[in-house]
């Protein structure tokens, strides 16, 4: 790992940071979403749980390319991890873009899920970048546009809730930070890091999935239509899954 | 008899070393490290199902599927000797590697034979019911989340498969299934029935109730088939996650139809009736795909759809009614864990 010079280690920071700005894309949608009716909070959260979903069916996919066993073993300590952190929300006082109570313990959650998801995904960058600088700008660009689904998954339970549209990228930026703070190290180690890689990918995969799960669907049926819930909710996996696969 | 128990026993015997084998070259084949990069499939796994998971699966299968694989056995042998001399028994061991590449008549056997067993699973619905109790709604939301994350677990096998083979007519494949599903539902005016609601007083809701459940085994039939063609542990696999799938559907249609006077042997019956589509289509969808390689992805991609469509507009809304949604969430994600555990990274 001597032959990595300092100035290849600021192009991967560069290139990682590139991809956590494009997150914030994902919330450009919301801009022109006006009304907020109990029907927009259930799509909302139906498409940010498809959108999940999809997501960590790519990270499942890759990961038992490493070891399926570690894979499902992160899985379950990402679901614990969901499990303690419900838990230390439920037991305080949360406040969130000046929201109380459960709407602003929802948010955190997503936003929490959401940034432990991107340590491992940007652990990946930068494995992926050890194995070849060439592809480097072919991933940076691959990595920023899938990004920005999960920019508009955060915005999706953000926005409805209130949030100003600005401060959904805001915190869709803030999500995918770790990606070029951990894509040095990672890239920097490659060897060392490869054989966590599929814990942190699983368990990136568990906290998202279970987040889905107990959160995400439970409201968008208590609030909306089954059909049209698990319509847009199936659309988004497919949708997402075609969109990672390609990119 | 004698003649038959022989050949069934020696086929038996066959399967049992073949599974030693696979056991012994297991070794070898784990510990494969870092198929790096970001895309999709895992690379060892492509074009083929002789991949490590296939074999880590196989040596799983035998040792829960035993009676099932004597059963079978035993089921062939009967078959066989009632078909011409000449045919081997023992063949069909290799068979099933065959029926990717065209779907043989023991291949379509096997399929006939797997989903039947799903379809009568059914009937282990009304046990529960037995003595007139009613089983308690908690349980029936957890066997429901069960099934739920057993069908992901399953729909994310196949959506593996199918984007392997051809990502784009899995991909449109998956749309037709959802919009199909979706479709029979709002056509056939179901698509906000509630399945389990024993005090609606309505003639017609009995049978809106059968028409649904009906419905979702011709759909479910669809993925067992597209299932069988990747290979037929992942087939199997799959029939297992539909018949426990089965079960809770039945448990709920059983206390529905004897609270209107339906006995309960007749409503084992009823649950084992509606699923015949099950096996119909699991038959004719797997010598279609052999027939028509071309619509291999497509069926694929229709079955994750009308899966995950299943399990988004039935199960999980069901289950969350039945039982509270952290539990409902845990054993669901547990399932799906189980499955991606099982299929490891065969494509």
């Amino acid at each position: 790992m001597n032959g990595v010079s300092l100035n290849e280690v600021g192009l991967v920071f560069l290139y990682a940071l590139i991809t956590a700005l494009a997150t914030g894309l994902g919330a450009i949608p919301f801009a022109f979403l006006t009304t907020m009716s109990k029907r927009v909070v259930a799509y909302a959260n139906a498409l940010a749980a498809g959108l999940m979903l999809g997501a960590s069916f790519g990270l499942v996919a890759e990961g038992t390319g490493y070891g399926s066993t570690q894979t499902v073993a992160g899985g379950l300590l990402g679901v614990l991890f969901i499990l303690a952190t419900q838990r230390w929300l439920s037991g305080h006082e949360v406040e969130f873009g000046g929201i109380r109570g459960a709407g602003a313990r929802q948010m955190v959650l997503i936003v929490v899920v959401m940034t432990v998801h991107s340590f491992s995904e940007g652990v990946a960058v930068g494995v992926s970048f050890g194995g070849g600088a060439a592809l480097a700008t072919v991933i940076t660009v691959a990595i920023a546009v899938h990004n920005i689904p999960e920019g508009l998954a955060i915005s999706a339970v953000l926005r409805p809730q209130g949030v100003s549209v600005l401060k959904c990228a805001g915190w869709s930026v803030f999500s995918s930070l770790p990606q070029p703070v951990m894509a040095v190290p990672a890239f920097w180690f490659v060897e060392q890091v490869r054989p966590a890689l599929p814990w942190g990918l699983g368990f990136a995969a568990g906290a998202m999935t279970f987040m889905v799960l107990v959160e995400l669907l439970p409201e968008a049926y208590d609030q909306g239509p089954k059909p049209s819930v698990a319509f847009l909710a199936s659309v988004s996996i497919i949708a997402m899954v075609l969109f990672q696969h390609f990119l | 008899m004698g003649a038959r128990g022989i050949v069934g026993v020696r086929a038996f015997l066959r399967v049992a070393a073949a599974g030693g084998r696979v056991l012994g070259a297991r070794e070898d084949a784990g510990g494969s490290e870092g198929a790096g990069g970001r895309s999709w499939a895992p690379r060892e796994a492509v074009g083929g199902s002789e991949g490590a998971g296939g074999r880590s699966w196989a040596r799983a299968r035998l040792r829960a599927f035993g009676p099932v694989v004597r059963a079978r056995t035993r089921a062939f042998g009967a078959v066989a000797s009632a078909r011409a001399r000449g045919r081997r028994v023992a063949g069909w061991t290799g068979s099933w590697r065959i029926t990717q590449e065209r779907g043989d008549v023991d291949g379509t056997l096997t399929v006939l034979l797997y989903s039947s067993v799903a379809a009568l699973t059914a009937s282990l619905g009304v046990l529960p019911l037995i003595g007139g109790r009613q089983p308690s709604q908690r349980l029936i939301g957890w066997a429901n989340a069960l099934a739920a994350g057993l069908m992901l677990g399953v729909a994310y096998a196949l959506m593996v498969s199918g984007l392997e083979r051809n990502a784009l007519a899995g991909g449109a494949g998956a749309v037709v299934g959802i919009i199909v599903v979706y479709l029979t539902h709002a056509v056939t005016g179901v698509a906000q029935l509630e399945l389990n609601r024993l005090d609606e007083p309505r003639p017609e809701y009995g049978y809106q109730v059968i028409l649904v459940n009906a419905l979702h085994a011709a759909h479910e039939g669809i993925a067992i088939g597209a299932a069988m063609a990747v290979d037929l542990s992942f087939g199997i696999l799959m029939a297992l996650a539909l018949a426990v799938h089965n079960i809770p559907e039945a448990t709920i249609l059983s206390s529905l139809v004897t609270s209107r006077g339906f006995r309960l042997r007749n409503a084992a019956l009823l649950c084992v009736a509606l699923n015949v589509n099950q096996v119909l289509l699991a038959v004719v969808t797997f010598s279609l795909v052999a027939a028509a390689p071309v619509l291999f992805p497509w069926a694929l991609g229709f079955a994750v759809g009308a899966l995950i469509y299943l399990v988004m507009v039935e199960l999980l809304p069901e289950s969350y009614r039945e039982a509270g949604h952290t539990s409902i969430a845990l054993v669901t994600v547990v399932a799906m864990g189980i499955v991606v555990l099982l299929r490891g990274r065969a494509g």
